[in-house]
């Protein structure tokens, strides 16, 4: 099909297939995978190759965007204002599932080392439109319930952070893996890739402060914000650092040193949205359906350590913050969902990795699309065993 | 200086309506109904501005969850637009009219604009944020007026000679 004519067929057919979705309580982000998949190559072929082709610019962006905003999230009044229960439970049940899906994939399924590592920073995303969605249906509240919505905002950027950790050792350990391996090497090569990518963010953030002072209307202000995360991205792939950790800095800093940051942020949310559309249409329309067959004990050791490692460090975390006996029990249960951070990080695994990025994503889609159809029974169950869903 | 352009403390509003912290939602909205305003800067005891609250803020008492949770899953990218309950199903106590104070509404993110900058500097900063009054303060932070859209025309039409 014709490319403008695709983006077109993209859009208006995403929109009509997130309405319809709704009806049956799937978040928009499961809508737009299942419709890519369904107008990809793979079935109905509606998406032009050339917009294919892009995917991986695309994420690019789309994922500076995600980076930037929840860099946000970083602000010292907003860590000084969160509950301790929410921090803790939020970075152990993100490095939990990481580390217990490394480790699973490394000694149980002898697989390579940096793939491992991916596989296992991606567990740590969790998918806050499905609870939130469960959330609201449900009628929940109470402390159980804020706690939970607490660790879900957070959760995503841990996630953004573990990934850009994993995939600069992972491409460390690779390129360091031939003759003459060297592990010190490797992080040094990764060091390098994750330090460059916080001075970056950090210079940009200062540059892009300085020169805010000029702006004199509401049009500036988008496209000076706009121009400004490109930049950042566009030099972080130049320079080979991380672009996520370069993104994320750049709103992380800008938050803390400018008083009207909040403005830039607001003026790209009023943008995004037919980007993150596009962007998970395509993530679907990607996907090699001939892989699906071969996924098997990848898949299951995947899905059943990531609940696991949600579950077991949720309750940690609660121990350690002497959390309210409910969160300690059920919490982490309640984080089993997984979507849109997942998904768009593993295309960035496909496109880094290449062949077994196209198996990291694969085995993403599909269990992200089990996730997403169990995941808010244990989310409702969860908040049922709290005492939290008042009717119930 | 541009031409006609005159110090942002010659045209403000010194007299300012304002809010704190311990202001309930009973007399928050007793002074927008006695004064026709949708928005007041909110200070502390120093006369600081720590905030502004708007009549959309008190929106927050209809939901469910703490104001800061809801501000963190703002920034979450990829969450559904909220299907808004229809207000007159929510279950809010009478108590709530004093129960519920200014410091839980407020907004903490303000555009203020400093004593020496010139009324055309402050038409910009109106134009880019979009508003029509921005507290005037000092370098403490301390609020020493407003200045409106009102104001900066007034001013324009009394160097003109139209008023």
């Amino acid at each position: 099909m014709e490319t403008i004519l695709s983006f077109a067929a993209i859009l208006l057919l995403g929109l009509l297939a997130a309405r319809m979705l709704r009806r049956v309580k799937f978040p928009a982000v499961t809508a737009y995978l299942l419709l890519g998949i369904l107008i990809g190559p793979e079935v109905l072929g509606l998406v032009a190759r050339p917009i294919l082709g892009v995917t991986g610019s695309i994420s690019n962006i789309v994922l500076s965007f995600v980076a930037f905003g929840l860099g946000q999230n970083f602000s010292r009044e907003n860590f000084s204002r969160i509950g301790k229960s929410v921090l803790w439970i939020s970075l152990l049940e993100a490095s939990g599932a990481w580390l217990l899906v490394t480790f699973s994939c490394l000694y149980l399924l002898r697989q390579p080392l940096p793939v491992c590592l991916l596989f296992g920073a991606i567990a740590s995303a969790t998918a806050p439109a499905a609870t939130v969605m469960v959330v609201r249906e449900s009628g929940a509240k109470g402390n159980f319930t804020d706690t939970l919505l607490g660790v879900v905002a957070l959760d995503d950027a841990w996630c953004l952070i573990i990934f850009a950790v994993s995939l600069a050792l992972a491409k460390g350990l690779t390129h360091s893996g031939g003759e003459g391996f060297h592990l010190s090497a490797a992080f040094a090569r990764s060091l390098l890739e994750i330090g460059g990518a916080l001075g970056l963010g950090t210079l940009m953030a200062l540059i892009f402060t300085y020169f805010s002072r000029h702006l004199r209307a509401p049009g500036d202000l988008l496209i000076y914000t706009l121009g400004f995360i490109l930049l950042n991205t566009g030099l972080a792939i130049y320079f080979h650092l991380s672009v996520l950790l370069a993104s994320m800095f750049l709103g992380m800093v800008l938050v803390n040193i400018n008083k009207t940051s909040f403005r830039f942020f607001d003026i790209v949310r009023t943008v995004d949205s037919p980007l993150y559309l596009a962007f998970f249409v395509l993530a679907g329309a990607s996907l090699e359906i001939h892989l699906l067959g071969k996924l098997g004990l990848l898949a299951l050791t995947y899905f059943i350590f990531r609940i696991l490692g949600k579950v077991g460090c949720a309750s940690l975390g609660g121990w350690i913050s002497r959390a309210a006996s409910p969160v300690k029990k059920y919490l982490g249960f309640a984080l089993v969902p997984q979507a849109g951070v997942a998904l768009g990080v593993a295309l960035i695994a496909k496109a880094e990795f290449p062949p077994m990025g196209g198996m990291i994503f694969t085995t993403i889609v599909a269990t992200t699309i089990l996730y997403e159809i169990i995941g808010p029974f244990f989310t409702r169950w969860a908040l049922h065993k709290a005492g939290e869903i008042g009717a119930e | 200086m541009g031409e006609g352009a005159m110090p942002v403390a010659e045209v403000m509003t010194r007299k300012v309506i304002t809010a704190k912290r311990s202001t309930t939602l009973k007399e928050l909205m007793e002074i927008f109904r006695r004064f026709s305003l949708r928005t007041l800067p909110v200070v502390d005891r120093e006369n600081k501005v720590i905030g502004v609250v708007a009549l959309e803020d008190v929106l927050k008492i209809f939901q469910p969850h703490p104001s800061d949770i809801l501000d963190m899953l703002d920034r979450v990218p990829f969450l559904d637009e909220y299907d808004d309950r229809s207000l007159w199903d929510v279950d809010i106590p009478p108590e709530m009219g004093v129960l519920c104070v200014v410091e839980d509404l407020m907004n903490v993110n303000v555009v203020t604009i400093n004593e020496e900058a010139t009324t055309i500097q402050a038409r910009s900063l109106m134009k880019l944020h979009r508003l029509r009054r921005i507290p005037v303060v000092d370098k403490e932070n301390c609020l020493l007026g407003i200045i409106s859209l009102f104001d900066i025309i007034m001013a324009v039409f009394k160097q003109k000679g139209i008023l």
